[in-house]
């Protein structure tokens, strides 16, 4: 059943006992809720409403103090269902080699390996409404043109919920009926009190948004509120842990990573390709004209880049031939970034000839300086708010470079025409971009990252919190790094491990 | 609309004194370009060098 604590009076909690408590109604404890066995008395609680809402979207607000980044109250979803509220429905499984430990990216290597999650690929897809048969986004672009064979670059493709699963919608008839879950929307974590020997969780409190506190206690915790908020979470309930829960190795809140989004540059295309272009029928669907390219895991290694994704994105006027590739080449070698910049400032804007854009989504590298921490100012429910410090190393400026150089020279080398790549990308030290670029993906992830040993990490491979018997926590913040895809199906990957995790554990009192 | 005539006037005038002085400039700059193999870089452009004697 589904209730709202903001309307209940009495103490709904008295005289329960629960098997486990799900902290966050959001993709992964959804999932989990669902996953979980039926014999398992569930409590899910949900802190916004079943709808946006101000009074609890609020609460998300923060203060970024790194590289440009989103606004904290606009980057998430405080409502039932979570961030499947606002996602765009793509979603891949990581690559092996993003789970394995590389030389040149310090702090990789994850507990785990692929093999591990691929056992839930089918149920994943299932989740996220997949149809059986291989579907993919119907690529018009690139994808017939470009070589596959090329030894650094290779084609890839997402899959794409269409339209995006949004678990709420999904799932909330399953949240009524099913017997053994209990959810209560408007229901906050607002702190949490360990046993004296600070190794498992004796009760929480919850608080509604009329100042009602609640306690009430499980024997297993989950926390699965998102990549930031698990850390914010974990660092403000410390009146027992003076870093807070899991932080003895202050690792709680650190490696907070995104994918790093970028326009790199632009290109012209040679005449016979225009010719195809100029044959296809107009593509007006963004999505549908993209063309993804990965790195080979031998230019990984041979050049020390990390994993990314490359997006050629024709624009709309190159399905129309109107000038020769020879026109446009002597447009780029007779036009100059100064004349440029004049034009631009005058006017605004100034509307050079290309044929497309690329783009580059990448892997981050993990980080310890980019990281998550809790200011003094506090939200309505007394818990302090999120400070950000988004930062990059220069391993993720060289992986920018690299990627577009070689792409630049797979174009010119097969004819298939010439690549601009911006100042900022060759120039040394210049700073990353903030915005107008699209600069991340919302994708929050690292800050509670698992590892094998606690010293490299707050959570073990189970997704337990290391010195805590009885605290999970499921979601993006365990990845310890991130590949290049977006994180939705690895989320739910796991997520279904840890139902199984959980399932095989014996938890009676 | 006069003040616009004006501003196109001054643009096209600073577009070319900046082509002239700019161009050679750009072109063989070591900070801009960078021979590599049969490429060039003009203008952030990745070129083959065979493409000059094309246009």
């Amino acid at each position: 059943m589904i209730y709202d604590l903001n309307k209940i009076h009495n103490d709904p909690f008295k005289d329960k006992q629960f098997d486990i408590c799900i902290i966050g109604g959001g993709i992964a404890g959804i999932t989990l809720s669902m996953y979980l066995k039926k014999s398992l008395n569930i409590l899910l609680l949900e802190a916004g409403g079943e709808d946006f809402s101000i009074e609890s979207q609020e609460v998300y607000k923060g203060k970024n103090i790194g590289h440009e980044y989103f606004e904290l109250d606009a980057t998430r979803a405080r409502w039932l269902g979570g961030s499947s509220n606002l996602w765009g429905g793509w979603f891949a499984p990581l690559s092996s080699i993003d789970f394995r430990k590389r030389d040149y990216v310090k702090y990789s290597g994850w507990p785990i390996n692929k093999t591990d999650l691929d056992p839930y690929d089918k149920e994943a897809r299932s989740i996220v409404d997949l149809p059986d048969k291989n579907q993919s986004i119907n690529y018009q672009g690139w994808t017939d043109i470009i070589e596959e064979s090329d030894k650094n670059l290779n084609g890839f493709k997402f899959k794409w919920s269409s339209p995006p699963t949004n678990f709420r919608d999904k799932y909330k008839s399953k949240l009524v009926n099913r017997s053994n879950i209990t959810c209560y929307i408007n229901a906050n974590l607002t702190d949490i009190t360990l046993s004296d020997n600070l190794s498992s969780i004796k009760k929480i409190e919850i608080k509604n948004y009329k100042g009602a506190l609640f306690n009430t206690n499980a024997k297993i915790y989950i926390l699965a509120t998102g990549g930031i908020e698990n850390a914010r979470l974990l660092l403000n309930f410390n009146k027992q842990c003076k870093n807070g829960i899991g932080n003895d190795n202050d690792l709680v809140g650190r490696f907070f990573s995104d994918h790093p989004h970028f326009m790199i540059g632009s290109y012209i295309t040679d005449d016979h390709i225009s010719k195809i272009f100029s044959s296809k029928k107009v593509e007006k669907r963004y999505d549908y004209r993209i063309t993804f390219l990965t790195p080979s895991e031998k230019f990984q290694k041979n050049d020390k880049v990390l994993n990314f994704g490359l997006r050629v994105e024709p624009s709309l006027k190159a399905y129309s031939h109107t000038q020769s590739f020879r026109d446009k080449l002597k447009d780029v070698v007779c036009s100059n970034d100064l004349s440029e910049s004049i034009v631009k400032k005058f006017r605004g804007t100034l509307d050079c000839w290309t044929d497309g854009d690329i783009r580059i989504s990448a892997e981050q590298a993990p980080n310890p300086k980019s990281r998550v921490t809790i200011g003094s100012e506090v939200d309505k429910l007394g818990l302090k708010r999120t400070i950000l410090n988004w930062q990059f190393q220069k391993i993720d400026k060289t992986t920018f470079k690299k990627a577009s150089m070689d792409f630049a020279k797979l174009f010119a080398k097969q004819n298939l025409g010439r690549v601009k790549i911006d100042d900022w990308v060759l120039t040394e030290n210049a700073e990353l971009p903030g915005f107008p670029q699209e600069v991340g993906g919302n994708h929050h992830m690292g800050t509670t990252r698992m590892s094998a040993l606690p010293s490299e990490g707050v959570v073990d491979k189970n997704q337990k919190v290391f010195g805590m018997d009885n605290l999970y926590i499921a979601g993006s913040s365990v990845f310890p790094t991130t590949g290049h895809v977006n994180p939705t199906f690895t989320i739910i990957q796991m997520t279904l491990r840890l139902a199984d995790h959980i399932n095989a554990r014996d938890i009676r009192v | 609309m006069e003040r616009d005539s004006s501003r196109r006037k001054f643009l096209s005038l600073a577009g070319k004194i900046a082509l002239v002085f700019t161009a050679s400039v750009t072109l063989f700059s070591s900070k801009k370009i960078k021979n590599e193999e049969e490429y060039i870089f003009i203008n952030g452009w990745l070129l083959r060098k065979k493409d000059l004697n094309d246009i």
